[in-house]
């Protein structure tokens, strides 16, 4: 018994001592967490929309941003108290005081940016009209956990490494830089397919953007409104939805395979020669998988529909087609109707017992059955 | 006129009949189905 | 009877393809002589073995009837959650057979036994005529290829069902209901057989095909698949079930799709060319056709649907033995 109680306290005080290092593992030199760290740090706008300005700081210890100072991106912060924020954090700013290791210049998301910038996706942090629509880099991106379901490094790995490395700090950051890579930390399909709908399948957005590009003359791609639905109905969407892992998402075909974590950021309209799914480059992007796809083969249509507006030939072979099989049905039941009339006027009926036969007198003018 | 059958006859040619009924039924759920689901 | 032309046709060649004896010859004449000109005093007065009288369906056939409704149905079971997948029985169906992926690894399979069971139909059906062919017993009329007779024999039934004629045609083997059937299936195997290899192998059926009817087909294949799915499965539910289990004469069901073998009045009703080719090969039916005849007093019957003059055999109507006959 008591021994078991001391292992309860041990145990305890481990996860209090635990926690109250975790609770502070990032450097707060800017002080920001002095009113930042009150979870009731918040305010409701004029529009009525309640905003949360409250930092957990065991969460944000652990996410990959945790070494840059608050004020690396929120620039516009020069004094405590702080005045109200209007511009908000833009993400090609150039940090002041993490380097890029490989080149020694301050880090800076700019390249991906600029690739963002001449997508279709591509717009300013503060956007209106149709630009507003599009997705900024937050929409997307949050400032991830580097490894979601580990509370520390693992210490038989961390204990190893201090042999040499001497700073049990270093290693944890380095441990988690690495691991976090190696690990496969890419979107699953199914996420892929979920985050591109968020805006895809949503039909005021898509008749925004339909009306103001007629208005404005100018092109919109040909599944643009169908997207998403037609996706979902396809066999790539049905499978993926159902956990498949082989089939291709979203990504998979818009972006390109050639260097995919930036063409993720630079999708294109298929007009643009340089897109996967430019007619030159289609066949090529269908072969990644379907190995012998050949230009035959990128016709067929990953974004199946039956509106008349989508593939007038569907949409008509599918009336005719409910017509003709709905059609032959009634004929044939209506066959089998009336011959039961004929035959039952002729003598036949249904007994429970002794099955069907002619039990009965003809409807004709004598009764055959002798 | 049919002579009657043997009980397991019977059995077995009504076995068939409630299946095929069964299947019925689900043929007049697959009917709903092509109405509202196309 | 006086037989008509077909009908005589058929007994000749029947008894060509039996080799009959001048004795046996002489007795089928007798009898057929000795059938009703009423058809129907036939089948509605002779004895029926409910699970069927005469062969009629080899056991290959029987075989591959099991194999494909087997797998047609169990095709439909696990094509339906992968089509209508949104459906709420859907995702609990596949979850218990382990994921929609095995799903559709499930349909793939029974897939290939239903494609074994139409080549081992069409070896069987190609084999077979092969055999008659060498023996010089075949007659393209007793096959189920159609016929224009089978339009007429439509209509004559058509008209027998509303009253306005006094006997149903004389059919062959096969008549123009199992035809249609038989067809529909064949098409709709076909169809499915097709569609669903280009599900599987899109990349080859673009290969083969010009680039501009690539996808049209494909569209037109991806809309056939259920389409015709759903046609096969109503028209097996609705059409083929009722005239196998609750058709008058057939309820509570028909026994040939596992005896192989078709109920004498059945076979005189629907397929009377084929009954007479029994005659011929059988002398036991002649023998117990000449006793029921006799016995009844069924000779000479005449089709009559607005006799004024009620012939002697047919009594009052509330007279002899139809008094005997329950309602």
């Amino acid at each position: 018994m008591g021994t078991l109680f001391k292992w309860c306290i041990a145990g305890l005080l481990c996860l209090l001592a635990g926690h109250a290092g975790l609770t502070f593992a990032f450097e707060d030199d800017e002080a920001c967490l002095m009113c930042h760290k009150y979870p009731k740090m918040g305010r409701v706008t004029e529009d009525g929309v309640q905003k949360t300005y409250y930092v957990i700081p065991s969460v944000f210890a652990k996410t990959v941003h945790r070494n840059v100072p608050c004020r690396d991106c929120h620039s516009y912060i020069r004094e405590l108290p702080h005045k109200p924020v209007t511009e908000g954090v833009t993400c090609n700013a150039e940090c002041h005081s993490i380097k890029n290791p490989a080149t020694g210049k301050p880090f800076s998301h700019k390249p991906i940016y600029d690739a963002f910038k001449q997508s279709v996706h591509g717009r300013e942090k503060i956007a209106s009209g149709e630009d507003a629509d599009k997705p900024y880099c937050v929409n997307c991106h949050t400032n991830p956990l580097y490894n979601a379901k580990e509370t520390a490094p693992p210490k038989y790995i961390v204990d190893r490494c201090v042999v040499c490395h001497e700073d049990r700090k270093f290693v944890e950051k380095w441990y988690d830089h690495t691991s976090r890579r190696i690990r496969e930390v890419k979107r699953s399909s199914q996420e892929i397919v979920s985050l591109c709908s968020s805006c895809h399948a949503d039909r005021q957005m898509l008749d925004r953007h339909q009306s103001a590009a007629k208005e404005a003359g100018r092109e919109l791609g040909r599944k643009f409104p169908i997207a998403v639905e037609s996706y979902n109905g396809s066999f790539h969407g049905k499978v993926i939805k159902y956990g498949n892992v082989d089939a291709a998402n979203c990504l998979d075909c818009h972006a390109s395979a050639v260097n995919y974590y930036l063409s993720v950021h630079e999708l294109l309209p298929s007009r643009d020669p340089r897109s996967p799914l430019n007619a030159e480059n289609k066949a090529q992007t269908c072969k990644r998988c379907h190995v012998r796809a050949d230009k035959n083969y990128a016709a067929l249509d990953p974004h199946p529909t039956s509106k008349k507006e989508g593939n007038p030939f569907r949409h008509y072979a599918e009336m005719i087609y409910s017509i003709v099989g709905n059609g032959v049905l009634v004929l044939l039941v209506g066959m089998a109707g009336f011959e039961t009339f004929g035959r039952w006027r002729d003598g036949a009926s249904w007994r429970f017992r002794d099955g069907s036969s002619w039990w009965r007198r003809t409807r004709r003018t004598s009764n055959r059955i002798l | 006129m049919k002579t009657r059958l043997k009980p397991w006859q019977q059995t077995l040619a009504f076995g068939s009949l409630a299946f095929v009924l069964g299947w019925t039924v689900f043929g007049l759920y697959a009917i709903w189905l092509m109405l509202t689901q196309g | 009877m006086k037989l008509s032309k077909e009908a005589r046709e058929v007994l000749d060649a029947a008894k060509r393809h039996n080799r009959v004896s001048p004795e046996e010859d002489r007795d089928i004449e007798e009898v057929v002589a000795l059938l009703p000109d009423d058809r129907s005093m036939l089948y509605k007065n002779v004895d029926s073995n409910p699970i069927g009288d005469f062969y009629r369906y080899s056991i290959h056939i029987r075989i591959q009837h099991l194999l494909i409704f087997s797998t047609f149905l169990l095709l439909a079971f696990t094509g339906l959650p992968i089509h209508y997948n949104m459906a709420f029985w859907a995702q609990p169906f596949n979850s218990v057979l382990g994921g929609l992926e095995v799903t559709r690894v499930i349909h793939r399979t029974l897939a290939v036994t239903m494609i074994f069971a139409m080549v081992y139909h069409v070896l069987t059906i190609g084999i077979g005529t092969l055999v008659r062919l060498r023996a010089r017993t075949f007659e393209f009329g007793r096959t189920i290829l159609p016929r224009l007779r089978d339009i007429s024999d439509f209509k004559e039934d058509m008209l027998f069902f509303s009253g306005k004629r006094s006997l149903r045609p004389e059919m062959d083997k096969f008549m123009y209901k199992q035809k249609i059937h038989y067809f529909a299936a064949a098409f709709g195997n076909t169809v499915m057989v097709v569609s669903g290899s280009t599900f599987l192998f899109p990349d080859f059926w673009a290969s083969v095909l010009p680039v501009e009817m690539a996808s049209y087909f494909q569209e037109m294949m991806r809309l056939s698949h259920p389409h015709e799915a759903l046609l096969a499965l109503l028209v097996v539910a609705f059409w083929h079930w009722y005239n196998v289990h609750l058709a008058p004469g057939r309820f509570p069901m028909q026994w040939t799709y596992l005896t192989g073998k078709i109920t004498r009045e059945h076979q005189i009703e629907e397929h009377f060319l084929e009954y007479l080719r029994c005659i011929v090969a059988m002398p036991d039916e002649r023998r117990y056709l000449t006793n029921l005849i006799n016995g009844k007093k069924l000779r000479g019957a005449r089709p009559n649907d607005r006799d004024e003059a009620r012939p002697a055999y047919m009594g009052e109507p509330q007279g002899g033995l139809q008094a005997e006959m329950p309602d």
